[in-house]
């Protein structure tokens, strides 16, 4: 049975943690790390992959530690397997809760996917069929989770490729349905919004129209590669190794005149450009939410 | 339906799973492979981040392919691609066709041991004056700094991982000159070093918890001029140990 009320779950709002501002950050990359605490450039904030803090010192430890104090941190984890058949790996969830208690992000989100099955880790995340057994599946994982860490988290929408037929609900309904039962927020990436309406033949714009807006806490943005189905069609692929597509921008626009100005992380995962590049592509997303609000004063 | 999924994943040859659908009537299949490559690809890159040496030695097409075998075998159990690959030095000894290469496990044990160090817990090493106070120093013990790791080989891992990460011409290398190697980072920067088969006796033997004349005496039955001096020096110098304790372990 889905529960009416959202359960209260402890929250401790670490005492260091500022919040993020409502502005573009980067995904933090270790090859930039020289010139980011040399130059500080102004940005909104970073963010990086938990998983890749797991290990107890050394470098990458030091740079974080060092970049902690110029700016605001959300950590974003790849592996907790939200939508496994399986419970939760405890383990996992206790190296969370010692890398958020040693940080003290202002954010930690992860994703509706899973990764994990049967104890073998696939790297990737995989999709799940929108229906009520994994509803209430991924609300007790996202439940647990929160109970576990005392912080809400915020549940990013996934890129896909395929369906299932044992699906009988749309993706937003489900997110929907998620974040009002386990009072979990959500992380829109935009990206992935424009990948899976492509990919499914869906409408990116009542997609985004149809969210809970006001759950919203962070968007991420991306770029594709693209690809074509066996019958021709575009077939996009989630592949953070490029620029923002120009669709993906103006779907952006679309999302931020509805939820305000955001934070907004850019992900470069792959053939990562120099760190003018990236912050040429956050200037862009700092743009879109400044000509918004100037469309909205000039509107008032 | 992610038993079905994780099936299809795993096995190559495999159909995609039942159950799939797609929008415009496409094949699932071809969709499906996008999750294959995804895992395929991604793996295969977390090996050759953890095994660069070994990719510039067998060379990128031979490197992937010793991957996918080696997946084939061992997927990753956990979300931390930095462990996965910790039994790829065993795999690598055990697979025929590298019969003629049997150094190339050893190198994958020297970048494992390698990569282990730079994300141990930090630790301050030692100095000098950390052991001037101790009265009875024969019967104090070491804890060694995390970071370190040990390594006997019967190759010459050690000369063959530096030339080449400077680019040199391997092929003048005899590969069957044994080497000892300590493997460590004390701050920043994770260092590597052959030493003397005693010097590696008295450090094995600190590092399992043998007070200071217990480990002397196993690198002196292993060369009866093995210096405690100049070992004490060596362990000061690169940072070899975190703590001291007096007499008893606590």
């Amino acid at each position: 049975m889905m529960r009416a009320q959202p359960r209260p779950f402890p929250v401790s709002r670490a005492a260091g943690a500022r919040a993020l501002p409502k502005s573009a950050g980067v995904g933090l990359k270790p090859q930039h790390g020289e010139a980011l605490l040399r130059e500080r450039p102004k940005l909104g904030f970073l963010e990086v992959h938990a998983e890749n803090y797991f290990g107890a010192g050394g470098p990458p430890h030091a740079l974080l530690t060092a970049l902690r104090d110029i700016y605001p941190l959300s950590i974003h984890g790849v592996g907790l397997s939200i939508g496994g058949e399986g419970p939760l790996d405890e383990s996992h969830l206790d190296a969370l809760a010692a890398l958020l208690a040693r940080y003290e992000p202002a954010l930690f989100s992860e994703h509706l996917a899973w990764s994990t099955h049967d104890g073998v880790y696939f790297n990737d995340l995989l999709p799940v069929a929108y229906n009520k057994a994994t509803l209430t599946r991924v609300c007790a994982h996202i439940d647990h989770a929160q109970n576990r860490l005392k912080r809400p988290l915020l549940l990013e929408n996934p890129s896909t490729y395929v369906a299932f037929c044992a699906s009988d609900m749309d993706e937003v309904d489900f997110i929907a349905a998620v974040a009002k039962n386990t009072g979990c927020g959500l992380l829109l990436d935009v990206n992935n919004v424009m990948v899976s309406c492509v990919n499914h033949g869906r409408d990116p714009y009542a997609y985004i129209d149809a969210l809970p807006i006001d759950a919203v806490a962070e968007i991420h943005l991306a770029g594709y590669a693209q690809d074509r189905d066996s019958l021709g069609a575009r077939l996009l692929i989630d592949a953070h190794g490029a620029p923002v597509a120009d669709d993906v921008w103006r779907l952006y626009a679309h999302a931020i005149a509805r939820a305000g100005a955001m934070p907004t992380l850019i992900e470069w995962d792959n053939d990562v450009p120099d760190l003018p590049r990236l912050l040429d592509e956050a200037q862009r997303a700092d743009a879109t939410m400044a000509a918004r609000a100037a469309h909205e004063t000039s509107a008032a | 339906m992610n038993g079905a999924i994780a099936r299809s994943l795993r096995e190559s040859a495999a159909p995609a799973p039942h159950g799939l659908a797609t929008w415009n009537g496409s094949a699932p299949e071809q969709r499906f492979a996008i999750y294959r490559n995804n895992v395929v690809v991604s793996l295969c890159d977390a090996l050759a981040a953890k095994f660069p040496l070994l990719q510039k030695m067998v060379g990128d097409d031979y490197f992937r392919a010793l991957a996918r075998a080696f997946m084939a075998q061992t997927m990753p159990t956990k979300p931390r691609l930095a462990l996965y690959g910790d039994g790829f030095a065993d795999f690598l000894a055990n697979f025929p066709p590298l019969e003629r290469w049997p150094y190339l496990a050893d190198i994958a044990r020297l970048e494992a041991a390698r990569l282990d160090a730079y994300h141990a817990a930090d630790a301050r090493p030692l100095a000098a004056h950390d052991f001037a106070g101790i009265d009875a120093l024969p019967d104090a013990r070491l804890q060694m700094h995390p970071s370190l790791h040990l390594l006997s080989s019967p190759f010459a891992i050690l000369t063959i991982a530096q030339t080449l990460e400077s680019g040199g011409d391997c092929a003048a290398i005899d590969p069957f000159e044994g080497q000892r190697v300590i493997v460590v980072r004390p701050q920043g920067i994770v260092r590597m070093f052959a030493v003397a088969p005693a010097t590696l006796a008295c450090i094995a033997a600190l590092q399992e918890g043998a007070t200071i004349a217990k480990a002397a005496a196993c690198a002196q039955n292993v060369d009866v001029s093995f210096d405690v001096g100049a070992a004490f020096h060596l362990i000061v110098a690169q940072g070899l140990a975190a703590a001291i304790f007096p007499e008893k372990t606590p």
